[in-house]
Parts: C-alpha cells; sequence; structure tokens
C-alpha cells in the first residue's frame, strides 16, 4: 500500500491524474493502441481460419511491426494510466486476467506466425492440424482481453490509497 | 429529441438492459471489440495502400473488410443503445458531435474511394496514378477514424450542460 502510495504521488501519476489532458490523451493512445493490436491479430485469425485466402501468410507477417508498435503503445499508455492509480488496477484480479491474456495472445500469434511461414504458406489447404483451432482461440481470447480491460472501469474496489 | 430517444430506449428494453448490473460494460466491450475489428481491417486496407507490406495483393487483403463493417454495425448498435438511454449525456456533448462529423467524413470517403477507385479492389496490377490518388483516401480514411476514436474517448470528459449546444433548440 505505501508503494501505491508512492507512485501515485510520483510527477507522471499527478500528471496523468490531474492535469486537463493527461488522462485522456492516455486513454485515447491506449484505445488506438488497442484497436490496431487487437484488430491486427483478428485480421491475421481470420486469415487462418480462411478468409482473404489470397493474403500469403508469409506476406502477412510483413505487418508485424504494425502488432509491435501498437503493442509498444498500449504498454506505454497502458504503464501511463496505471501510474494515476496503481492501487485501482493492482488489487483487481482481472487485472492480471487481462495481462495473462495479452500475454497470452502475444504468444500464439508470435508461434503460429512462425509455424505457419515455415509449412508452405498460402495454401489454405495445408492447414489441418491445430492452427485453425488456434486462431479460433486467438479470436477469443483477444475478446475476452478488451472485456476485461471495459470492466476494470467497474469492478475496482481500491481508486486510490494516497 | 430527448424524450423520443428515452422513449425509444424504454419501448424496446434497452433501457432497462443498459440499468441492469452488467448491461452497461458488456455493451461497452462490444464496442470496443467492433472498433478493434474495423482498425485491424480497414485500418490494415488503409496502412497497405499507404506502402505498408507492398507485396500484399490489394484484391486480396480487401476480402477482410467485410468484418470491419460487421464492426462498423456492431457499434452502431451498441452505440444507439448508450445514446438512447442516456441522451441528455450524448447529444449535447461537443465530443459525440465531431464524433458524428468524423463518421460521417469516413463515410463520404469511402463512397468516392468505391466510386473513382474501384478498380483497385477487382483489378491486379494498378496503374501508378490509380495507386496515388488511393493514398489520399486512405489517409482521409486513417485519420477520419483515429479522430472517430480519440472522440469517442474524450466523451466522458466534456459533458456540458444543454444550453452549451445553441443549435440544439
Amino acid at each position: 500500500m505505501e508503494f501505491f502510495a508512492w507512485i501515485e504521488q510520483t510527477s507522471i501519476a499527478l500528471w496523468v491524474r490531474e492535469s486537463v489532458w493527461g488522462f485522456p490523451i492516455a486513454l485515447t493512445l491506449h484505445a488506438i493502441g488497442m484497436g490496431f493490436l487487437a484488430g491486427f491479430n483478428c485480421a491475421f485469425a481470420l486469415r487462418v481460419l480462411g478468409v482473404a485466402p489470397g493474403v500469403s501468410l508469409q506476406n502477412l507477417v510483413k505487418f508485424f511491426p504494425l502488432l509491435w508498435s501498437s503493442a509498444a503503445m498500449s504498454l506505454f499508455s497502458g504503464l501511463l494510466l496505471l501510474s494515476a492509480y496503481p492501487a485501482k488496477s493492482l488489487t483487481n484480479p482481472i487485472f492480471y486476467l487481462k495481462i495473462s491474456l495479452i500475454i497470452f495472445g502475444l504468444i500464439l500469434i508470435v508461434k503460429l506466425a512462425s509455424v505457419l511461414t515455415v509449412k508452405s504458406p498460402g495454401e489454405p489447404s495445408t492447414l489441418r492440424g491445430r492452427e485453425k483451432p488456434t486462431a479460433a482461440i486467438m479470436l477469443l481470447i483477444w475478446a475476452a482481453a478488451i472485456t476485461c480491460g471495459r470492466f476494470l472501469a467497474y469492478t475496482y474496489s481500491v481508486l486510490t490509497v494516497s | 429529441m430527448e424524450a423520443q430517444l428515452l422513449e425509444f430506449s424504454h419501448s424496446m428494453g434497452i433501457y432497462g438492459f443498459m440499468n441492469s448490473p452488467w448491461g452497461w460494460p458488456v455493451i461497452e466491450s462490444l464496442h470496443f471489440i467492433g472498433l478493434s475489428l474495423l482498425l485491424g481491417t480497414v485500418g490494415l486496407f488503409d496502412l497497405r495502400m499507404l506502402g505498408f507490406g507492398k507485396s500484399i495483393s490489394l484484391v486480396a487483403l480487401h476480402k477482410l473488410v467485410p468484418f470491419g463493417v460487421m464492426g462498423f454495425l456492431l457499434n452502431v448498435v451498441t452505440g444507439i443503445m448508450f445514446v438512447t438511454t442516456v441522451p441528455d449525456q450524448y447529444i449535447y456533448n461537443p465530443a459525440v458531435q465531431s464524433k458524428m462529423l468524423f463518421i460521417a467524413l469516413a463515410g463520404v470517403n469511402m463512397l468516392l474511394f468505391y466510386q473513382l477507385s474501384y478498380r483497385l479492389v477487382t483489378h491486379e496490377n494498378p496503374e501508378a496514378k490509380e495507386l496515388a490518388r488511393a493514398k489520399v483516401f486512405a489517409l482521409v480514411s486513417l485519420l477520419c477514424w483515429l479522430g472517430v476514436i480519440t472522440c469517442g474517448r474524450l466523451i466522458t470528459f466534456f459533458r456540458p450542460p444543454a444550453y452549451w449546444c445553441f443549435w440544439c433548440g
């Protein structure tokens, strides 16, 4: 609790929490990062499930810089939001569920991409193994991560401790 | 207008659902999922037109766009659920009004794109002139959707009283 109180009083936390634009800027960056991050993951999963078969997976991987930059943007803005209200999130089990889902989702897309680009890509008929169920799980993971994020605003038990 | 919107919400059972314990956050989650689908497909297509991932065929990538349209329609439905349940929080709000303007702009931009650059989504190997024109559509589209998201996130921070909006009547 003392640690949370210390974070809450850092100048970054004060700026995010108390300035006019700090919180809305962080929230907006977080929403845009989320949109591209979850959105690209869904587009990739849809492709594996058979949508847009003309897009070869080796080529779709060229958009991975978008995946990583949107992940970095979400992480950066997420840390700003976390610094403003550390106790609010870190005392909520849903926050840990959300982070676990995101990490699991990122591991899945990296694994899937490496498996699919090594196999002969671009041929839907070669996707017979666990790739399609994995892609379906990816869709569920990102929907769940977004839902957890939204519910964080409604399920906290502590707002601030200082 | 406020009264009619509220009346709609009550008559459709939206009001009761949105005021149930988890109604509001569940619909918000769907709104964010729709947003992600839109950015992940239409946004990806825009980035491709701007020159990212050039080895990907535009014709092939365009097959993802219907999922973005589904995301948008999901957000129209969920958006109507928010607005009709607490109309006074939305209709006088400049963030909401700007958001609607950005959506309208994105819509006009989309119509012009399909009118003038339709060949891009049906024919491989487009001409340089077609590609250059498409970059303008792509940039406008991306900026509009980012504007929509930004205004959407600002809604909760900017709720002036009704008299602020002099043209709302």
